[in-house]
């Protein structure tokens, strides 16, 4: 098994918004496609969408490309409000394959499928569910060192400062909209984790 | 997002301004909508000063271009910054538009 940089994305609310009927095929379309695109710029960086989440993994030789694929992702969701928390580590990640095998499995319509495990997606998926409210990408201590100063955002969980110069004001504008307007106690709770978060990023 | 129609002809050209997405979409729809009633067949969109386009921002332009098709008539844009040609590029959205540099090129033979 090799290390990776893994993220494990998944959007927030879905439960509630396709329970009250409010979750649409556009939100589905807005929230995959940036990771398809993403995986056409980057082949380095490899994409897993699946229902409401993406399992986004690299080796930590690609950071770079990593950073700009997240920052693409954030900026899109953001501007199509979809509120997407992440959690990232560094650690063991293998995708397991059968090429004899896989090379007619992959040509059927009604099959898709990723085989992916290791501990890196453990703790990347722990760390989205575990490290509080608020739609951003949080960082496992085993992946803070590999990422350059001016990407982490310190709080009670560091997280990823994705945003580049411009993005800051645009992004707090429409997070506070989408709090004016919301009418879930879970959703503007996570948006003012987000602002919160946010607005400590200088960028 | 600040959104201008001028008309020169037969041609109408839309002047955007910001990003073009869920925020702004509905506003770009609107002026598209209002041109396809009014029966306007060639719509130039101008994104000189638009510099950003999400998911819903570009299917607002498939959707435009796929309505004016249909009535036999073209949706072309011109003036794409790097990122949003970039975007277009990785969504293969500059083979599905018609994409010009320049205004001036793209009125040429509208």
């Amino acid at each position: 098994m090799e290390d990776y940089i893994t993220i494990f994305f998944d959007i927030l609310g879905t439960k509630y918004k396709v329970k009250t009927g409010t979750f649409t095929a556009y939100e589905s379309l807005d929230f995959s496609n940036p990771s398809c695109l993403m995986a056409k710029k980057f082949p380095s960086v490899n994409m897993s969408v699946f229902s409401d989440s993406v399992i986004t993994a690299c080796k930590p030789e690609e950071i770079d490309s990593l950073l700009q694929a997240i920052t693409f992702l954030y900026k899109n969701w953001f501007g199509d409000k979809i509120l997407v928390r992440g959690g990232m580590a560094l650690g063991k990640l293998a995708y397991a394959s059968i090429p004899e095998l896989d090379e007619m499995f992959n040509k059927l319509d009604n099959l898709s499928f990723t085989r992916v495990y290791g501990e890196s997606l453990v703790d990347a998926v722990m760390m989205e569910g575990r490290s509080g409210p608020g739609a951003v990408l949080y960082l496992h201590p085993s992946v803070k060192e590999i990422i350059p100063d001016e990407y982490i955002g310190e709080a009670h969980v560091d997280f990823l400062n994705w945003m580049k110069p411009g993005d800051r004001k645009w992004v707090i504008e429409y997070c506070q909209q989408m709090m004016d307007g919301s009418k879930s106690a879970e959703e503007k709770k996570h948006l003012k984790s987000t602002l919160f978060l946010l607005k400590k990023c200088t960028a | 997002m600040e959104i201008s129609v001028t008309t020169k002809g037969s041609i109408a050209v839309m002047n955007l301004e910001g990003h073009l997405d869920t925020n702004s979409s509905p506003d770009a729809q609107k002026s598209l909508d209002e041109l396809f009633d009014s029966g306007t067949l060639k719509i130039l969109m101008n994104f000189t000063k638009v510099d950003f386009v999400s998911s819903s921002g570009l299917r607002v332009l498939l959707g435009a271009a796929k309505e004016l098709q249909k009535a036999g008539g073209e949706l072309r844009v011109c003036n794409l910054n790097e990122e949003v040609t970039d975007i277009f590029e990785m969504s293969g959205f500059d083979e599905i538009l018609n994409v010009y540099a320049a205004e001036d090129e793209a009125m040429q033979g509208f």
